[in-house]
């Protein structure tokens, strides 16, 4: 038997709240493809995937030889004109985008929200 | 490391072998470029002289450059053990240099927080009371609470079974 | 007069709890700057480490979002904020639990010194 994402059941989810200024949430595997998104269609979507990804295994690799070991929980990445916040939930990433004027500590607590919620139906997934 | 302003053809593979962001972006060899991990920030574009389509050639080239994501190179392997340590040497002359230059032995204190046009003023004025402490611990409690209980709510099962043999 | 400017980063340091070091570095995380505390994880502050924020800024710059301004990162016991201040990055090093909106509040209070140290890099 296996075990599947309903997919509108997990875009529904990270549809949630659009009114909130987060334009976009996305889920990668590890290698930075893109398992699934929500939000404005948007031809970039794809490849600041892959850039998160990028970023968050080199963050990741670094602060295991240099700060003691440590195992990375959340990046927040802010540019000119958007914010985003990255997350491991099972094996995969969790990435959202937010308008610039999102603050850090809205965009980490809903970040934190979400991988809580998705951890353990991914989970279920990952390991079938 | 090589120099790309050299005009050896045959060392140009070497050169790009290892780009770093002084590499020049406008070398006239389009396949060249492609591995490039141009930084961002300003880039400094050559004088070109040799008229418009040359111009709009390097144009397009430093398009290319700026636009290829390159996600291999995790950290700056470009320069040498060596020559880091001979910049942060020359740096810390430099600083000295530009501190020393900046004149008038400078004390640097710490900005007074925004609005406070004059501290004698508000050092002056009485404390706040303590009804209004009380106020801003608990509000600020009761906000890093609601924070905590953000979590989403459950409506449907996001995992349903399929293929059963 | 190095020293002074030390001693003002520690005086800085010593504002917001939790935070060991600061340092200031060219984009390719050669150092110009920096002061640690006693609790400041000695790797962190070798270019290894602080090289790694200037390859990211400039590949999150990519992301059709703008150029990158700042990266946080949450460890299990540091956090890291980095900022990209054009031409140098600045790194705060502190305990996870420290107040992250402090530490990028004190990126205006070296706005000053900023202004100084740019100069060293221009002479490069």
């Amino acid at each position: 038997m296996s075990l599947m994402c309903t997919s509108s059941g997990l875009l529904f989810r990270l549809r949630i709240r659009h009114s909130d200024n987060t334009k976009l949430k996305s889920l990668l595997n590890s290698e930075g493809s893109l398992l699934a998104f929500s939000g404005f269609p948007d031809k970039d979507a794809s490849a600041a995937g892959a850039i998160a990804s990028n970023i968050w295994t080199s963050f990741q690799k670094s602060g295991q030889y240099s700060l003691d070991d440590g195992k990375l929980n959340c990046v927040l990445v802010e540019c000119k004109l958007g914010k985003i916040a990255i997350t491991k939930v099972a094996n995969l990433l969790l990435c959202l985008c937010a308008k610039e004027t999102v603050s850090y500590g809205m965009l980490k607590t809903k970040i934190e929200a979400m991988a809580a919620y998705l951890e353990e139906p991914l989970s279920q997934v990952a390991s079938s | 490391m090589g120099c790309c302003f050299s005009s050896d053809e045959d060392k140009v593979e070497t050169n790009i072998q290892n780009p770093n962001e002084r590499t020049p972006l406008l070398y006239p060899q389009p396949g060249e470029q492609q591995n490039q991990g141009g930084r961002s920030g300003p880039i400094y574009s050559q004088q070109n002289q040799t008229g418009d389509e040359q111009s709009e050639f390097t144009r397009i080239l430093r398009q290319t450059a700026i636009n290829v994501i390159d996600v291999t190179s995790t950290e700056s392997h470009n320069i040498e053990q060596g020559d880091m340590q001979d910049r942060a040497t020359q740096y810390s002359n430099r600083l000295n240099m530009v501190l020393q230059g900046s004149g008038k032995s400078r004390v640097y204190r710490p900005n007074l927080p925004t609005g406070i046009t004059s501290p004698q003023m508000t050092l002056a004025a009485a404390p706040i009371s303590i009804s209004d402490v009380q106020l801003i611990t608990s509000v600020s409690e009761k906000l890093a609470n609601a924070a905590r209980e953000i979590k989403i709510q459950h409506k449907e099962s996001l995992v349903v079974t399929f293929g059963v043999p | 007069m190095t020293e002074e400017l030390k001693t003002y980063l520690l005086k800085l340091m010593g504002t917001v709890e939790g935070l060991h070091a600061i340092a200031i570095t060219d984009r390719d995380g050669v150092v110009i700057v920096k002061v640690t505390g006693q609790m400041a994880p000695d790797p962190a502050l070798r270019p290894p480490f602080l090289s790694v924020f200037g390859v990211m800024a400039e590949q999150a710059s990519k992301m059709g979002i703008g150029s990158n301004k700042r990266i946080i990162n949450y460890y299990s016991t540091y956090q890291t904020v980095q900022v990209n201040h054009h031409p140098l990055l600045l790194h705060f090093i502190a305990d996870k639990n420290a107040n992250t909106g402090l530490i990028l509040e004190l990126e205006n209070e070296l706005a000053d010194v900023l202004k100084e140290i740019n100069k060293v890099v221009g002479m490069m």
